[in-house]
């Protein structure tokens, strides 16, 4: 009786162990340099690779204004106009989504970037054309972060 | 042919040695973006000497591979053996550990009942009822404020139990943590059987994991008909906002700054709009929250006149993160969004 609750107790653990999420939802990259030259460095390669930077958002002046302590937050939209046009018309579904996300965020010496993993939403969405589109997108945020991680050497 | 043969040979161990994972371009890729350079600590906990000393390679390895579920570390299960160890072995090299550190797999006898009182006495008040640290966020504060400087790990993850055997545990609580508030438990007053009840009281956190919030639709975005014209449902979005206590931004068109102003759809717009003292608290929480940011609603009309709310499934997408106090909080803020777009749209 011990055995099998011991063994019941097992697959248990293995089964909630299945469900931590994957390393591959995220794209993120840590880059020792100062915050200007990342953000000047990220928009220049979104270029490279023909997007546009549609908006920066700054999230850090809005919590500072707050009284709370924050280093420098900032979200860069990007996207390609024909992309986004087609694509919410004929999957409305999509538009929460676009235009993509580049959260830059500060931390002492050193920068970090984060950006969903486009491929991390083809679970949610049936259309292969959209599976296309995110392995597409997937691929140009990471071959992004490595240029500028390799710029950084 | 003697030289042929050390050529040969020399050629195969270069072609090995060339094959061979590399350990730093390893962690530098899948490591480095929350442990920091050197593993000085970001989103991660710090992996410098003093801690890394305390960790046997098979804890390592567990780690890497099993994740932390609900505390950003995911499980790193696409990697190889081959790579998980030279990982393992950059972290170690760096940190100059020649000690090996092996810890027995036998099970530690203890008094569960007599070690709940003794973690209730000692342990809780940072590591939390029932092992869920009391922390907000994991690994250590950088940018902004938190009660503590490197947060106390839920003992009651089903990573950290299937990684950590009894004697691990054991040595944690000996040791404390340097850099941390966790002393060493001796330093406490604590004999070796108090340790030993511990431990057992700890192990029992494996029969009472936590359910995970379940989204209550797997639709990635929720749409929702307003029975208003398109700028009525803007005027009463904005107004269900300011009296849920939002502040919302300048109206932006979805299409805004791809293309040029006079051709952009401006049946599209993306309101949007923040808390700010709700923003604080997720960014200490996760501060991969930025994807998310800023909260939106977008409204758009369609080639009918049909006008439509598209919202994001926060408490869904939260799940990406691996980080239960991020999906907590994602899906205070959906209910908050429903409750907006019930009130604009009655």
């Amino acid at each position: 009786m011990k055995h099998l609750m011991k063994f019941i107790l097992a697959i248990t653990l293995l089964w909630f162990l299945s469900l931590t999420a994957s390393a591959e939802n995220m794209i993120t990259l840590r880059i020792n340099n100062s915050y200007d030259n990342v953000m000047i460095s990220l928009k220049e390669k979104l270029a490279e690779y023909g997007y546009k930077v549609a908006h920066i958002q700054k999230c850090d002046g809005g919590m500072e204004g707050m009284g709370y302590k924050s280093d420098e937050y900032k979200v860069v939209f990007f996207g390609k106009l024909h992309e986004i046009r087609t694509l919410s018309k004929k999957y409305p579904q999509i538009i929460p989504y676009v235009p993509l996300k580049v959260a830059v965020i500060k931390e002492n010496d050193s920068v970090v970037l984060v950006a969903l993993n486009p491929t991390a939403l083809k679970p949610y969405f049936k259309q292969e054309e959209l599976h296309t589109q995110f392995e597409r997108w997937s691929s140009d945020v990471r071959a992004i972060f490595d240029e500028i991680a390799e710029a950084e050497k | 042919m003697k030289s042929f043969f050390y050529i040969l040979l020399l050629s195969l161990s270069s072609f090995a040695a060339l094959a061979l994972p590399n350990g730093e371009k390893l962690y530098n890729s899948h490591c480095s973006t929350c442990h920091n350079t050197h593993g000085l600590g970001g989103m991660g906990t710090p992996l410098t000497p003093a801690k890394v000393v305390n960790y046997s390679d098979e804890y390592l390895y567990n780690t890497i591979r099993l994740g932390r579920k609900g505390r950003i570390m995911p499980a790193f299960n696409h990697l190889s053996d081959g790579q998980v160890n030279a990982i393992i072995s950059h972290i170690k090299s760096w940190n100059q550990v020649s000690k090996v550190v092996v810890f027995s797999k036998e099970p530690i006898k203890g008094n569960r009942a007599k070690g709940k009182i003794i973690y209730q006495k000692k342990c809780q008040s940072c590591h939390g009822e029932n092992g869920k640290s009391n922390a907000v966020g994991t690994g250590i504060s950088i940018s902004r404020e938190r009660k503590f400087k490197i947060a106390p790990p839920d003992l009651n993850n089903v990573g950290y139990l299937a990684s950590a055997s009894d004697s691990y545990i054991k040595n944690s609580l000996i040791s404390g943590q340097i850099g941390s508030t966790m002393p060493s438990i001796k330093k406490l007053g604590l004999n070796d059987q108090d340790l030993n009840d511990v431990i057992s009281y700890i192990r029992s956190f494996e029969q009472s994991i936590d359910e995970n919030i379940e989204p209550e639709t797997q639709d990635p975005t929720l749409i929702f008909d307003s029975p208003y014209d398109f700028d009525t449902t803007v005027k009463n979005l904005k107004m269900a906002l300011t009296g849920l206590n939002f502040r919302y931004f300048p109206d932006r068109y979805l299409e805004m700054g791809l293309g040029d102003k006079s051709l952009i759809n401006t049946k599209q717009l993306s309101l949007r709009f923040c808390n700010f003292k709700q923003l604080y608290q997720m960014i200490n929480t996760d501060p991969r929250l930025g994807i998310f940011l800023p909260c939106r609603i977008t409204i758009v009309e369609n080639d009918e006149g049909k006008v439509q709310l598209h919202l994001m499934n926060m408490t869904l997408i939260s799940k990406l993160f691996n980080n239960d106090q991020l999906t907590e909080g994602a899906q205070k803020m959906h209910e908050t969004m429903l409750e907006v777009i019930d009130e604009a749209t009655l």
